[in-house]
């Protein structure tokens, strides 16, 4: 397994003051919580990827390293750093014991991890710890040797360097990320209702392991897209009235692994129409007189005003008495 | 059933009476006002000027009315008989339907348009609570008329496409139970905790007339219903 070698150092303020410590576990964690295709193969995406969906490109960590039981106060150095490591195979089973460091299980000692991306620089936080760093999700699939079309679980490990890369590890935190390849069977069935220049997708029929849906309509040059979300919350709008259109339906996994796409559906029910408002059905009507404003045959509102004249007055008077 | 509302009734004066012995008169030394929350099933009478040959409410809204949510401020300016009080009055209303397409007849389309009012009134009030305070019978009839603008928009969506505003007046008789009977004692803790006077549930119907004064150019959003009921909760203070 090869290692992927990408330097990212935070320069920032060290706090010299010791702390009270150490954290009692060494976690990770991540959003998302899964790994889609689209995000292990970057942003070209898989065959089926549909470019509506923008899921982030990036994983964002947390963690908080259990430091060696020999650190009694916690006052990190400058220079001092994090390295992130990535690897099909597990990290030392204990996290409660030493070594401190990101070595793998000695089960495995054949499979070496590979460092994700760049080492990170202790921040100015008084803890063992750091928040949101982000971390490519291809490069963590490329440092762990994901091919991208078998379901892995990835796992991290973060070790601290009280001096800097190249000094013993005195700290270590594991986690891991699942990469999902789930995808899901194409949506076998749908109804299209139109709407002013806008179409409403409703009924419809889901593949496997659907979790969610999202829907194209195309004119032949241009393609709109709906919001991605359950049956009923699809509508695909900005669409031009008695244009026709031709709708497709995708199903998307949870974690966002788009089906191929349904049979499309193109018919009079998928060309947008001009509907009629109350107001439109209202003043259409022969025989309606309401035109909008304000109009009042005998002065109605100034006799609103003079009602609220009057009543401000008697306040006024029964104040004084 | 004549019977039983009669005996009912009997009922409660006695136990009124028999309270009025104990108890000494709650009357405050001046009510400053009301505040009342309250609501009733309205629906516009817009159709009606089509005579049936058409009625484009209903074509969108359907037939059944929606609640009509009223809130209402009150200031006493006479308390020796009963009160007096000028107030101003504003709520809500909203009907949800569905756009039309330009068929023969037309049908309901996905999209969505709303009717909606926003009524305000001034009105005066005279409420004889005195029979309460005077005789402990719970029970207080009031009188109210109001000139009322309804100002009202259509949607379609999210979008505004008409808005105006109709004027009208109305009058309405009510009747209010008050709630301080039924533990006199509570009440007139939290008359002392809060100056509230008088807590009541009530209910009323109203004659509306929301039509610009016959005015030929508007349309006829009084309720579609010839007496309009509503009820709520009205606080004395």
């Amino acid at each position: 397994m090869r290692r992927a070698l990408i330097a990212l150092i935070a320069a920032v303020p060290v706090f010299a003051a010791a702390q009270a410590l150490p954290p009692p576990v060494g976690t990770i964690d991540h959003l998302p919580v899964t790994m889609n295709i689209a995000q292990c193969s970057g942003a070209a995406g898989g065959s089926n990827r549909v470019p509506q969906i923008s899921d982030t490109t990036d994983l964002s960590l947390t963690w908080q390293v259990k430091l060696d039981p020999s650190i009694t106060t916690f006052s990190p150095g400058t220079g001092s750093a994090f390295v992130v490591w990535a690897s099909t195979s597990t990290f030392q089973a204990s996290n409660t014991t030493g070594p401190f460091s990101c070595h793998l299980n000695a089960a495995n000692n054949d499979i070496t991890a590979a460092k994700i991306g760049p080492d990170v620089g202790y921040a100015a936080s008084t803890q063992a710890t750091m928040s949101a760093v982000q971390i490519a999700l291809q490069s963590i699939a490329t440092a762990a040797g994901v091919n991208c079309a078998t379901a892995e679980t990835i796992n991290l490990c973060v070790e601290w360097l009280p001096t800097g890369v190249g000094s013993t590890a005195m700290g270590w935190a594991t986690g891991s990320i699942n990469f999902d390849t789930t995808v899901p069977g194409p949506p076998t069935g749908f109804t299209v209702a139109p709407g002013e220049g806008k179409l409403l997708l409703a009924n419809c029929a889901a593949g496997a392991n659907t979790a969610s849906y999202i829907a194209s309509a195309t004119d032949g040059t241009n393609t709109f897209w709906s919001n991605e979300g359950g049956c009923s919350q699809l509508q695909i709008g900005g669409l031009t009235n008695g244009t026709q259109y031709t709708v497709v339906l995708y199903g998307l996994s949870t974690a966002h692994n788009p089906s191929a796409a349904s049979a499309p559906v193109q018919g009079p029910e998928t060309i947008p129409i001009h509907t009629v408002d109350f107001w439109d059905h209202y003043a259409g009507t022969p025989g309606a007189t309401e035109t909008g404003g304000c109009h009042t045959a005998t002065g109605g509102a100034g006799l609103l005003g003079a009602l609220s004249l009057l009543a401000a007055l008697a306040v006024a008077r029964r104040r004084k008495s | 059933v004549k019977k039983l509302v009669l005996a009912a009734l009997a009922a409660v004066l006695a136990a009124s009476a028999a309270r009025a012995q104990d108890a000494a008169p709650d009357a405050p030394a001046w009510k400053w006002g009301s505040v009342e929350l309250g609501a009733g099933p309205y629906r516009p009478n817009i159709d009606a000027q089509f005579g049936g040959s058409a009625h484009p409410f209903r074509d969108n809204f359907g037939g059944s009315p929606a609640p009509m949510f009223r809130i209402l401020v009150g200031k006493s300016i006479f308390d020796r008989f009963g009160t007096l009080e000028v107030g101003f009055k504003t709520g809500f209303y909203r009907k949800s339907g569905h756009a039309l397409d330009q068929g023969i007849p037309p049908q309901p389309t996905i999209d969505q348009t709303t009717f909606n009012v926003i009524p305000t009134s001034l009105t005066l009030t005279y409420r004889l609570d005195n029979i309460y305070e005077r005789w402990k019978v719970p029970l207080v009839p009031y009188g109210r008329v109001a000139l009322e603008r309804y100002n009202w928009y259509v949607t379609k969506g999210s979008k505004w496409t008409q808005h105006g505003a109709t004027n009208g007046w109305s009058a309405s008789v009510g009747l209010g139970l008050v709630l301080d009977w039924i533990d006199p004692g509570a009440a007139r803790d939290l008359g002392n905790e809060t100056g509230v006077a008088h807590t009541m549930l009530y209910g009323d119907l109203t004659k509306a007339k929301i039509d610009d004064f016959g005015s030929k150019k508007s349309w006829d959003l009084s309720p579609s219903q010839k007496l309009f009921w509503s009820g709520g909760l009205l606080v004395v203070f």
